[in-house]
């Protein structure tokens, strides 16, 4: 290990936190799915087989349009937990499960380093991210109420269960497909993965859960209790190599001085170790 | 004429929430025919079976082939799933129910998420409280080529009393066509 690079090693731990998320979120682990249904058996998590929809709010949101769904809407509380606890970790800590938790937003991301940066859009360069990152979120927002839900096909969370699935040999998920399935997980792995720098793609723009966070997280940055990495612009040699290593293409450098967009930054920290000046730590506001 | 930076942000927003929008009517104009939804009540009768929801209005289950999307439609039009989320115990007594299903003539998988679900028997082996749903699916194999007809697949999921053997519920799935000669295959 003393030879890695501290980049290198802080990717390694992050590799550990995807297999850390599968084993607390997928099935056929989903161990705090599980947990939950050990609480509470009579809920869905305690009688129903548990994997990553179990605590899917796609679905209870889509349902408020169904006043017939109601009902079901108070069946499963676990639903409504993800809402209520992780913006309450990304004000305390940033969006720290995306960045070490979450491998559906891990996988596109590790894959991606397989393809040479010149194949790769950057999407920093070429739109305003974080208001089309929002535009999208209202639209997943009023889909239900204008269009339709857009549910479990296009949820890469779906996909992701599908590909942990066909690991430990339960084919299920790929037996009957869809054609928005099949889209959404093209653009999940391919171009928003494999052929986008930083291989977050789908995180930057089509993760309602991920802009939840970062929203949570730019809104409560200044809170005296709460950790996020932090720049000292004055240490920094323009180097560049943090904006360059940040898979969610959340650091600027105007006037050669770098800044984080809190909106975006998921608390990956490979910019912290990648950064030889030490501008970067992550700790409460100063 | 150059637009302000505050204008350009809510431009991109406007874009990616029209996307979205817009993505989500495709995917309303095409999921009817790529999966059949539905809410199924029991015990229940005639249009009760799917209670409040749409399906109450026709009281079956409609599965419009020629509206699946492209790729469903390119390569795997023949096998199509029918599945809920909600099946109710709306009497007031608990339940342990049996699922079957009638009249589709080739191969068919039934399933359930629920932990007491038995596969062989198609049973929830545990009793459902009054109020309280389980979710059942079924993945139906169409026939290659579909009989030359406007429903060339039909037939019911029945929800039986698994102690008695007394139906509680049936509800009639269709998968429809047109432009063929009016009729079903089983006529």
């Amino acid at each position: 290990m003393s030879k890695l690079t501290p980049l290198v090693r802080n990717r390694l731990k992050r590799g550990v936190g995807f297999f850390v998320g599968i084993v607390l979120f997928y099935a056929p682990f989903a161990l705090l799915a599980k947990g939950i249904g050990l609480l509470f058996p009579t809920s869905l998590a305690g009688t129903a087989i548990t994997d990553v929809h179990t605590a899917c709010l796609r679905m209870p949101w889509g349902w408020l349009t169904m006043p017939w769904m109601w009902p079901t809407l108070g069946a499963n509380p676990i639903s409504w937990l993800p809402i209520l606890v992780l913006p309450f970790v990304a004000a305390a800590f940033g969006p720290l499960f995306c960045g070490w938790l979450c491998p559906a937003g891990a996988l596109p991301e590790h894959l991606s380093r397989i393809v040479p940066d010149k194949f790769k859009f950057d999407f920093k360069s070429s739109v305003e991210i974080v208001p089309l990152r929002y535009g999208f979120f209202a639209g997943f927002l009023l889909a239900p109420f204008v269009s339709t839900s857009i549910c479990c096909s296009f949820c890469n969370f779906t996909h992701m269960q599908n590909l942990v699935s066909g690991v430990f040999g339960d084919f299920s998920g790929f037996v009957v497909f869809s054609t928005l399935g099949v889209m959404a997980a093209t653009l999940w792995i391919v171009p928003l993965g494999l052929f986008t720098k930083g291989g977050r793609g789908w995180c930057l723009f089509l993760c309602p859960a991920g802009t939840v966070m970062g929203l949570t997280s730019h809104l409560t940055r200044k809170l005296t209790w709460g950790r996020r990495v932090r720049v000292d612009a004055s240490a920094c040699d323009s180097c560049g190599s943090c904006a360059d290593v940040c898979p969610m293409r959340a650091i600027d450098m105007p006037e050669e001085e770098p800044t984080i967009n809190y909106h975006l930054c998921n608390s990956c920290m490979d910019c912290v170790e990648a950064c030889q000046s030490k501008t970067y730590q992550y700790k409460r506001p100063s | 004429m150059a637009l302000s930076r505050r204008s350009t942000a809510w431009l991109w927003g406007v874009i990616g929430a029209a996307l979205v929008i817009t993505l989500g009517a495709y995917a309303g104009s095409i999921q009817g025919g790529e999966r059949g939804s539905f809410v199924m009540n029991f015990p229940a009768e005639g249009l009760e079976v799917g209670g409040p929801s749409p399906r109450a209005l026709i009281g079956s289950v409609e599965i419009p082939l020629e509206s699946a999307g492209f790729i469903k439609h390119a390569f795997q039009p023949y096998v199509v799933e029918v599945a809920s989320h909600v099946v109710s115990n709306v009497g007031d007594v608990p339940r342990r129910i049996r699922f079957e299903a009638v009249g589709f003539k080739d191969s068919l998988e039934m399933h359930s998420r629920d932990r007491a679900w038995n596969p062989e028997t198609g049973e929830i082996e545990r009793e459902i409280a009054p109020g309280d749903s389980v979710d059942f699916g079924m993945i139906v194999h169409l026939p290659d080529p579909l009989p030359a007809v406007n429903i060339p697949v039909k037939g019911t999921i029945a929800i039986y009393d698994a102690e008695t053997g007394e139906k509680l519920s049936e509800l009639p799935v269709r998968f429809t066509r047109e432009g063929f000669v009016k009729g079903s295959c089983c006529e």
